[in-house]
């Protein structure tokens, strides 16, 4: 087997996992927080009992965020040892910030809501949701500036090192505000929220349905919704549409391979619909609005938009060959031959260049590309659709008497991870071979030292643990629905948990 | 002082805050094992429950440190001891897991937790054991299996590890409980004390033995006064937990943390890295080091956070001070 090929399915498999559970936990981070205040200006019970009911819920999803991160630490060092000592200077300081800044006011505030809601005064409470969500909104900022920075590196150069070539900071603040990173970070917490605002919703509706707890569901179907409609609205414009401008002018091939674009177009179209036929490199029955990609990407409805093919030839020879971030004329010969080499090119061939050209335009698997980008675009159009419908029904009175809508809200539940997981997929694929834009590929990023064997024994621990992990999760997930809220005075459908057993485990 | 000795200390500042923070809770989820009856362990689970969350972020932050200020030294332990570094991952998912998910099944979860538990300070002592030892590495590569990692004198600081947390941990115990399960953790508080003596002199002949470089930096007054601090706070701490004054011997037990932490940094420096095989071949901090800009771009703002955070998490302490006596969970 292939270390590469093994160490890439296992980043994989934990970043994909680890993101089912933060998306949920900033945007519930977000709700909670929105339910502690509303509970204080009404001073209304519903509320109150319903941002409790929901701060357990972000508890259960917090539980599996933080040990899946933990894993993705450890993955940089042990998995891809190359690339940390070569970006480690500039990658580094972003996820010890995180921790600083804000990891340890998400957990230790975490703790305070959990424990602290049953036993404290509610302004301690509401205080603690604000630091859960401000804690979990900056963690996300680092990482991202960690990410983005990978994606559209700037501020750097590259030296030689006793250690080998490696990049180091020019400027911290011009790394940290990279172009991609403003819509980067307020594309991806908005769709947190979005994921948070669903889950209430959801939630609140199922209760509806069900007859049980109408007071709190009542509540949560009619904040969620709200948040919903606004969230899914931003998400398309304007974090979309600038990252996506971004994307476009950095890294082309990414654009190419999410609108099946195999040849170079002026007024390229946006298509709708197509199917991608990767070996006559060409789309199928492609239905496109005319010369919309251009105007999305470049702000005209003429401008050239490259081609895959024409794309990875601007990205070898103007972003690699010609970067002007490099300390001298040996150092990027020295990088660009180790590229050459991990990608099995002699770098004295003189076809040397055109064969990286073939290798960094098929290291994008075009027809997942494709269909990743429609699934994430068609399902953020279908949450306006919904968050629409649903405050229309609201203004009309209406929504909680709607039970074909409340069964759309419960059965379409899972589409925001859907959506979520085809973005990251959509960014994160979309960079191949590049784990640093330009300098670092998976090829040389991944440890030499270590055997197929040994991650093919962790890659096989990882399923194991993580299965069990999420039929735990399920359980009690289970477990909080079938229990429901703490009743509400009043409420003749508010159905009070089960009783606590003697033990006093609180069940 | 130039900036990538600021780093070293301030990362042994944050390696010693973890075992001082986490320790209590790493060595209380051990000592359940030999607690017989669930309510009482439920109590003692409760004592950790709204804090464990917060503790575990010094750890997260001192792997970071590593990460940013040595990212060669980060990706080389971490490659080289691949499966030992999973192996702990795993430990502390397992460990997360079974701390918020033991309603499940209690007797179950509860032996799993004591073990994972005690499994975790086990491990980072002996990595911490190889790092003062050395490992069989040279200019060509590692040369060693990951039983390397398991010889004698990892082994033993990897022991003592452990029944320092649990010490610490029954204090905490001791602290936060009352009546006949206080008596229970007075008990248990002063055998592991006994333990960790033993233990940290062991400790100090292996040291002399094995890793003689290290041994004889300690020897220089400031090693030797350290040396002697933390044994008279310690020794003292075995008359206080008999006396019965709990606050004062929790604190000893979580001042001594960071101040072992910071004597085996001070043995160490300045390298992290020495060979067993190969006398010359030394990894000093200043070879390893990031980039100067790195290092000084987020140290002032890394040590005001980490006052911050200090000062939060005391304040959350307090919030939730006092004795646990009921056993009642959130989930």
């Amino acid at each position: 087997m292939d270390p590469v090929l093994l160490s890439r399915i296992q980043f994989a498999l934990t970043a994909g996992y680890h993101w089912i559970f933060v998306p949920a936990s900033i945007g519930m981070g977000f709700m909670v927080f929105l339910l502690w205040t509303m509970a204080a200006i009404t001073n209304e019970e519903q509320w109150h009992k319903a941002a409790k009911f929901f701060s357990k819920w972000l508890g259960v999803f917090f539980v599996l965020g933080v040990p899946t991160g933990i894993v993705m630490e450890f993955e940089f060092g042990a998995n891809w040892a190359n690339y940390s000592t070569f970006v480690g200077s500039i990658f580094g300081p972003p996820l010890m910030l995180e921790g600083l800044f804000a990891f340890a006011l998400e957990s230790t505030f975490i703790g305070v809501l959990l424990f602290g809601m049953d036993r404290l005064p509610r302004v301690i409470s509401w205080f603690a949701s604000f630091f859960v969500f401000i804690g979990s909104s900056l963690s996300g900022l680092w990482i991202l500036i960690a990410n983005s920075w990978q994606q559209v590196p700037s501020a750097y150069i590259i030296k030689d090192t006793p250690l080998g070539p490696r990049a180091e900071l020019t400027d911290f603040m011009k790394a940290v505000f990279n172009p991609l990173m403003v819509s980067q970070y307020t594309h991806t917490i908005n769709s947190a929220i979005i994921t948070g605002a669903y889950i209430v919703a959801a939630v609140g509706a199922y209760y509806l349905l069900k007859k049980r707890h109408v007071q709190v569901a009542r509540s949560a179907v009619a904040i969620g919704i709200v948040v919903l409609a606004i969230s899914s609205i931003i998400q398309l414009y304007p974090t979309g549409h600038e990252e996506g401008a971004v994307i476009a002018k950095y890294q082309p091939t990414k654009l190419a391979a999410d609108e099946g674009l195999y040849k170079t177009e002026e007024g390229a179209p946006m298509l709708v619909f197509g199917i991608v036929d990767e070996k006559n490199r060409e789309v199928k029955a492609a239905i496109g609005i005319p010369k919309l990609l251009s105007w999305l990407a470049f702000g005209d409805w003429n401008a050239k938009v490259l081609g895959l093919h024409d794309a990875a030839e601007y990205v070898w020879y103007q972003q690699v060959l010609n970067n002007p971030n490099y300390a001298d004329e040996k150092v990027k010969k020295e990088v660009v031959e180790q590229i050459m080499r991990a990608h099995g090119i002699n770098p004295n061939d003189p076809k040397a260049n055109e064969k990286m050209v073939e290798v960094l335009e098929e290291s994008i698997p075009v027809a997942f590309m494709f269909y990743a980008y429609r699934v994430m675009v068609g399902l953020g159009t279908l949450f306006i659709l919904i968050g629409g419908l649903g405050v229309l029904l609201l203004l009309l009175g209406k929504l909680y008497d709607s039970r074909w809508f409340l069964k759309v809200l419960v059965y379409t539940l899972p589409l925001p991870w859907f959506a979520g997981e085809a973005g990251w997929f959509t960014h994160e694929v979309g960079r191949m071979p590049w784990m640093v834009w330009g300098m670092v590929t998976v090829n040389t990023g991944v440890s030499s030292n270590v055997s197929a064997t040994s991650v093919l024994i962790t890659l096989i621990g990882f399923v194991v643990v993580y299965t069990i992990l999420f039929y735990i999760w399920l359980h009690f997930v289970k477990k909080l629905v079938r229990e429901g809220p703490e009743p509400v005075e009043g409420d003749p459908t508010a159905k009070p948990a089960p009783a606590v057993s003697a033990a006093g485990g609180g069940q | 002082m130039d900036y990538a000795t600021a780093w070293y200390y301030f990362s042994a500042f944050l390696l010693g805050m973890y075992l001082a923070f986490d320790g209590f809770d790493l060595g209380l989820g051990s000592l359940l094992a030999f607690v017989k009856d669930q309510k009482d362990r439920d109590v003692l689970i409760n004592t950790i429950a709204p804090v464990w969350d917060g503790n575990e972020v010094w750890f997260i932050t001192w792997g970071a440190g590593i990460f940013a200020m040595w990212p060669a030294l980060y990706a080389t332990l971490f490659s080289t001891f691949y499966l030992a570094v999973w192996l702990l991952a795993f430990l502390f998912i397992f460990r997360a897991v079974g701390f918020e998910f033991r309603n499940r099944n209690k007797a179950l979860w509860d032996k799993l937790f004591a073990l994972v538990s005690a499994l975790i300070p086990l491990v980072i002592g002996v990595i911490v054991g190889n790092l003062i030892e050395g490992i069989p590495i040279d200019a060509s590569g590692f040369h060693g299996s990951l039983l390397t990692l398991f010889r004698p004198f990892p082994l033993i600081v990897g022991l003592f590890v452990l029944f320092a947390v649990m010490w610490h941990g029954a204090n905490w115990a001791v602290y936060k409980t009352t009546g006949k399960l206080q008596e229970q953790m007075r008990k248990q508080a002063f055998n592991f004390w006994i333990l960790t003596v033993v233990f940290l002199l062991l400790v100090v002949v292996g040291m002399k033995i094995w890793a003689p470089l290290r041994f004889e930096r300690a020897l220089t007054p400031l090693g030797l006064t350290l040396t002697l601090i933390i044994l008279i706070a310690g020794l003292l701490d075995g008359y206080l937990i008999k006396k019965g004054d709990e606050k004062l011997s929790f604190y000893i037990s979580w001042l001594a943390f960071p101040l072992v932490v910071y004597l085996v940094y001070y043995s160490m420096y300045p390298y992290w890295v020495i060979s067993t095989t190969d006398p010359n071949f030394k990894l000093s901090i200043n070879d390893l080091a990031a980039s100067p800009l790195t290092l000084q771009a987020v140290l002032g703002v890394s040590v005001i956070l980490a006052v911050i955070i200090m000062a939060y998490t005391l304040y959350v302490y307090r919030m939730f001070g006092g004795k646990v006596e009921e056993a009642k969970g959130y989930y």
